[in-house]
């Protein structure tokens, strides 16, 4: 076995680095790529679970109210009284630097100030309600948009719409 | 005649081009992201669908509810779903048919042209069907 000379080491050595150069942008790319697919696949599959939930909470509810502690009923901010007298909110709020979609518990005869007990649904990076009717008590349907999260800089805003009834049949 | 091939050691560019194919190989491997990103537009378009037609079966009851709901075929208007601008050719359509026990069954299908690059401009469909009544 002979040794290399300098000429076939520095063209390996060369090749070598042309292959890599070559090959490792479009692999971190697609990887890159790949791992935002997959965050947005995460967010639609979250998202569409929140819809159906929130859905879910206004077939069950008793109604649409005013207000429920400190939240308000307007375009962003959903609050409902249960069968049960307790009150859920659904809103859009940052936590941990990202917006996300939240619902808060409260008791039956929630204090002016309370906030009640939050739960994390998923991230959302906007909640649009439209009331069939007003006061908002009236309501017997609501129309709402998630709108998903934009993972991408300068990527399309997206959402999902959808509307409920407010209660089972009466 | 038999010929013997007899064991020898790789050269240093041998073992540069070897590498070079199985590196070159090795995204050929992974399907390219356009292929999922496809699907996850496919994925996308369908919920919006889903989640619109369950907005029209709401409605629907809503309305059989009232005695405003006829049997009948008519289109529906997709001015109140701001998701349905995203669906490209996107109509709406209410098919209602008396069931026994005097309720109405609702039919409701949601067509559009699919963006993704998966299956590009094919119509797609989506129904449902509930029975409503008071």
């Amino acid at each position: 076995m002979r040794g290399h000379s300098l000429v076939e080491t520095l063209l390996c050595v060369t090749l070598t680095g042309l292959i890599l150069g070559a090959i490792l942008p479009p692999v971190g790319q697609a990887i890159r790529a790949r791992r935002v697919l997959a965050k947005q696949a995460s967010d639609l599959d979250a998202l569409s679970a929140s819809a159906d939930r929130l859905r879910g909470a206004l077939r069950r509810a008793k109604g649409v109210v005013a207000r429920a502690g400190a939240h308000r009923t307007s375009a962003s901010v959903l609050a409902l009284v249960r069968l049960d007298g307790r009150h859920e909110v659904y809103r859009v709020e940052r936590h941990l630097g990202a917006s996300w979609l939240v619902r808060y518990e409260l008791p039956a005869r929630p204090a002016a100030q309370a906030r009640g007990v939050r739960a994390l649904l998923a991230r959302a990076d906007g909640l649009a309600l439209r009331c069939d009717a007003l006061p908002v008590q009236r309501a017997r349907a609501v129309a709402f948009d998630l709108i998903l999260p934009r993972r991408l800089e300068g990527a399309r805003q997206r959402r999902l719409s959808t509307r409920a009834r407010v209660g089972g049949p009466r | 005649m038999v010929r013997t091939c007899s064991p020898r050691a790789l050269s240093l560019l041998e073992t540069v081009i070897a590498l070079a194919f199985v590196l070159a190989m090795l995204p050929a491997l992974v399907p390219p992201p356009q292929v999922e990103a496809g699907a996850l537009r496919e994925r996308l378009e369908r919920t919006q669908a889903r989640l619109i037609v369950e907005g029209e079966l709401d409605r629907a009851a809503l309305l059989a509810e009232r005695g405003r709901l006829s049997a009948g075929s008519n289109a529906l208007s997709t001015k109140g779903y701001p998701a349905g601008e995203e669906l490209v050719g996107l109509r709406l359509s209410r098919r209602v048919r008396r069931a026994e026990g005097g309720l109405l069954e609702v039919e409701v299908q949601a067509r559009w042209r699919c963006q993704a690059p998966t299956a590009p401009d094919q119509e797609q469909a989506f129904t449902l069907t509930t029975w409503a009544g008071r």
